[in-house]
């Protein structure tokens, strides 16, 4: 049998981090601000409800914030990375191997359990008790395939939190039903030109024919490809660190519509307004 | 009372901590406190489970019969078991406070341990909440 991979992600980790202390945040929007109090870069459930995007600025949203008495942060990332550290000593107790992929996803080798949703299950509700913050559990035998269980337990409150894909039959199910696009590592530009190509669905890439895989999205794609079809080639610890794309911002909090308001702004925030792209 | 989560992180470099064998009685030292026996890291002897031990200020003196006392520092152990009579940490109304848990009949209660002043008992409800087990106290003296 192919070695089973899980990966558990916290649920809006920022957010979930503020609520272990705070408990009157239960139930209520929430944002956590990025450096600098620019744009929410964590929302609860309930704000995302209202419609706010990642990323938005905050200074966008100011009459959401006021209408719906949304809760908004700054970011404590001293906060976030004792949680992390945390959560991963609760991921130790449950399996030999954890691999830590960001500050709220963790790789976790799920071999060798005879029940592995109730593993996971049990995984859960221990982060959940000891340390107070949801996660979400996939589990499946390659790292593209168990993140993608991941988040069709992530939008489908049926599943509780666990789905373990396994099971080839569950898999042929479900892969028909997730966009292209959701595919961990498939990014936009590549979703474009799978979709002129009549890809639309996860399965759709599965059975793309290797060969033109790699015509469209060179060896990434490739493996992709592999891995959808339950061909591990992403080795458990092998993964590079993520690039989800990376961007140094500055906003003012305010909008700058005269001299004054520019000059109010200290030189040092005056002077990164500079954006990186990579 | 009210409890405060300590602001930053509280990181403990695991030190250990030679003890004598002979517990501290006020009086005259033992001649025989020479004879180190055992080694301790009082950190590690209080938080039993690091993952869920978080570490809170208190605020007022209602545990002051359990030895907790304004301006202590607590550790809170979200693993521990949620047994009558022990001091917890709990939310109600989305107020923290540290309480001993009691039972009455059917019903459970939030009550102070303070037999100086009267704090008055809640009762615990579906919108209360045991947060924690209060783990252990640390605190510390004026010396200047």
């Amino acid at each position: 049998m192919k070695r089973p991979i899980a990966i558990s992600d916290s649920a809006n980790f920022y957010v979930s981090a503020e609520r272990i202390f705070d408990l009157t945040l239960k139930n209520v929007p929430v944002i956590v601000l990025s450096n600098n109090d620019g744009c929410a870069i964590a929302r609860s459930d309930e704000a995302k409800a209202l419609g706010i995007k990642m990323g938005t600025p905050l200074h966008h949203i100011r009459d959401k914030v006021e209408a719906h008495g949304i809760r908004v942060f700054s970011s404590n990332y001293t906060l976030y990375g004792d949680i992390s550290r945390r959560v991963v000593e609760v991921y130790e107790d449950f399996t030999p191997n954890v691999e830590i992929y960001s500050i709220d996803e963790c790789f976790l080798d799920f071999a060798g359990f005879k029940d592995r949703t109730a593993h996971a299950m049990a995984l859960r509700a221990a982060v959940l008790r000891r340390v107070g913050v949801p996660v979400r559990i996939g589990i499946a035998p390659t790292k593209t395939l168990a993140k993608c269980a991941n988040d069709i337990a992530k939008k489908n409150p049926i599943f509780a939190g666990v789905l373990d894909m396994m099971d080839e039959n569950l898999a042929r199910w479900l892969l028909p039903r997730v966009p292209v696009g959701d595919i961990w590592g498939v990014g936009r530009k590549t979703t474009d030109k799978l979709k002129a190509l009549g890809v639309h669905t996860a399965a759709d890439l599965r059975d793309l024919p290797i060969r033109q895989a790699r015509a469209v999205g060179t060896v990434v794609l490739e493996r992709i490809v592999l891995e959808l079809q339950g061909e591990a080639c992403l080795a458990f610890e092998d993964v590079e660190p993520l690039r989800k794309g990376m961007a140094v911002t500055r906003s003012a909090g305010t909008p700058m519509t005269d001299c004054k308001t520019r000059s109010n702004i200290g030189p040092r925030k005056r002077l990164r307004f500079a954006v990186v792209a990579e | 009372m009210p409890v405060y989560p300590v602001d930053e992180p509280v990181h403990i470099p695991s030190q250990s901590v030679r003890i004598v064998s002979t517990p501290v009685s006020a009086g005259f030292p033992s001649p025989a406190g020479d004879d180190l026996e055992d080694e301790i890291d009082p950190m590690a002897w209080v938080v039993r489970h690091p993952a869920s031990t978080f570490w809170w200020r208190v605020e007022g003196d209602c545990l002051w019969d359990a030895g907790i006392r304004d301006g202590d520092i607590i550790a809170v152990d979200r693993a521990g078991k949620r047994r009558i009579g022990r001091a917890v940490l709990a939310v109600v109304d989305g107020a923290v406070t540290a309480k001993i848990l009691r039972k009455r009949g059917d019903r459970y209660y939030l009550a102070p341990a303070n037999s100086q002043e009267q704090f008055p008992d809640v009762e615990l409800t579906e919108d209360s909440e045991i947060w924690g087990v209060i783990a252990g106290v640390v605190r510390r003296y004026d010396l200047a």
